[in-house]
């Protein structure tokens, strides 16, 4: 008859303690919406061992430029994505942004994403959070206010704290974005322009 | 003596002359709405400049307005060159589809989709739906139109790749077109007056692949190279 030693509960009892560690460790992350300034954060470093995928190009709309997106897959649980703008034959390529998500969020290239005049373009990150919206200067530099980007979503929760987030679809002008939202009762609320200027939403007069 | 024969004379009341005079204006004016109305509404695209620039010219030095702002002409649409498509190139029937319920059009060569991407359809005024013809296709227009009282107004100029259309309810006068856009970058959702815009790249190469051949900076369809048909369908969604 095999008897439960104090050895046996030991190692259980460990093996348990360093599971639960590793996936306490796995889940902790920051803020999807976090930005690394290009200068300040560390190149993200791409082992040789890992898949590079380069997920999508977007066409400005005179088609002389490209906003690129690369993925690279870092663990099961985490990839790095890099952010690049370039002429159309991708000779001159900025680096706009770089981050690591986890899995359960995403980065993605909207069509739209370019600024009619090629001064601007957006990205959009989707969590479990909500959606998260910047806007970079394509030329890679930083804006007035020293930073690399103008987080849309943050000024949206800030100044219609009533209304939700549901989409931003494009440029209505070299500087409006076009917001959509849901209402507080999660039905289709009204549309807004984000003036990039000014900072501020305008509510759109429906059709 | 015989008595001249005084000729009965049918005087007509005048009240009755107004009344046919009045009916008679209600009518040819009814005629005229019925003729050039689309939809019940404002009969042309462009409010302002409808179909007034037919040159197909570039018109260096002009500075654009949308919604309040200025717009430059990209740089890139400054030097729009002439197609390299010759006469019976291709034989295939071309059909142009515009999906305003998901804003893309697809072009079709024969069975072949020969190109597909999106577009903005009206969103302050309805594009039409039904079956139309190229009529006209100009490498440059004018457009003005909308109205500065609710922000609307736009002046623009060197649209690039215009092709308007019409059918028997939708005359040439209506002025609506596919044409490219430089002005904003919102394709997939409506956007405009009544016409379809299109992004100037997918423009350029709609331009080229449909019907007339472009020979120079204005051509116009005929009996003999009619232009492309183009078929409308779908609802605009509601954003």
């Amino acid at each position: 008859m095999n008897h439960f030693t104090l050895r046996d509960f030991a190692i259980t009892v460990g093996s348990l303690v360093i599971i639960t560690v590793a996936i306490a460790v796995t889940q902790h992350r920051t803020l999807p919406f976090t930005l690394l300034a290009v200068s300040q954060a560390p190149p993200v470093s791409v082992p040789s061992t890992h898949v590079t995928t380069t997920l999508s190009d977007v066409h400005a709309p005179d088609g002389t430029r490209k906003l690129t997106m690369k993925r690279v897959t870092l663990t099961a649980t985490e990839s790095a994505y890099v952010v690049t703008t370039s002429d159309i034959s991708g000779a001159n390529r900025t680096v706009l942004y770089q981050t690591v998500l986890p899995v359960s969020d995403d980065l993605i290239l909207p069509p739209n994403s370019w600024s009619p005049d090629n001064k601007f373009v957006f990205v959009k990150i989707t969590s479990p959070q909500g959606l998260s919206v910047q806007v970079f200067q394509s030329n890679g530099e930083a804006f007035g206010d020293g930073q690399p980007a103008v987080d849309v979503s943050q000024i949206f929760h800030e100044k219609l704290p009533d209304v939700a987030l549901r989409d931003v679809t494009g440029w209505d002008d070299p500087s409006l974005l076009h917001v959509m939202t849901y209402a507080a009762d999660k039905s289709i609320g009204f549309s807004y322009w984000f003036d990039m200027w000014g900072r501020n939403f305008i509510e759109l007069a429906h059709r | 003596m015989k008595q001249k024969k005084r000729t009965k004379r049918t005087h007509i009341p005048w009240i009755l002359v107004a009344f046919l005079l009045t009916g008679f204006i209600i009518v040819v004016v009814a005629l005229y709405m019925l003729l050039f109305r689309v939809d019940g509404t404002a009969y042309c695209a462009n409010s302002i400049s409808c179909v007034n620039d037919l040159t197909g010219s570039f018109q260096p030095g002009k500075t654009s307005t949308f919604m309040g702002e200025r717009v430059a002409l990209p740089s890139s649409l400054t030097n729009l060159q002439k197609s390299s498509r010759v006469l019976g190139e291709t034989t295939a029937v071309k059909h142009i589809y515009v999906d305003l319920s998901t804003q893309t059009l697809t072009a079709y060569e024969g069975s072949n989709v020969a190109m597909s991407f999106p577009i903005a359809s009206g969103r302050w005024h309805p594009t039409p739906t039904g079956d139309f013809h190229i009529w006209i296709k100009l490498r440059y227009t004018h457009m003005e139109g909308g109205d500065q009282a609710d922000g609307t107004y736009y002046n623009l100029y060197n649209v690039p790749y215009t092709m308007f259309f019409y059918n028997d309810q939708v005359p040439k006068s209506a002025g609506f077109s596919l044409h490219g856009a430089y002005w904003h970058n919102n394709f997939g959702h409506p956007m405009s007056h009544g016409c379809v815009n299109i992004r100037p790249e997918d423009a350029g190469k709609l331009f080229d692949w449909a019907d007339p051949v472009t020979a120079t900076t204005t051509t116009y369809a005929t009996a003999d190279h009619p232009g492309t048909l183009v078929t409308i369908t779908g609802e605009t969604p509601d954003e």
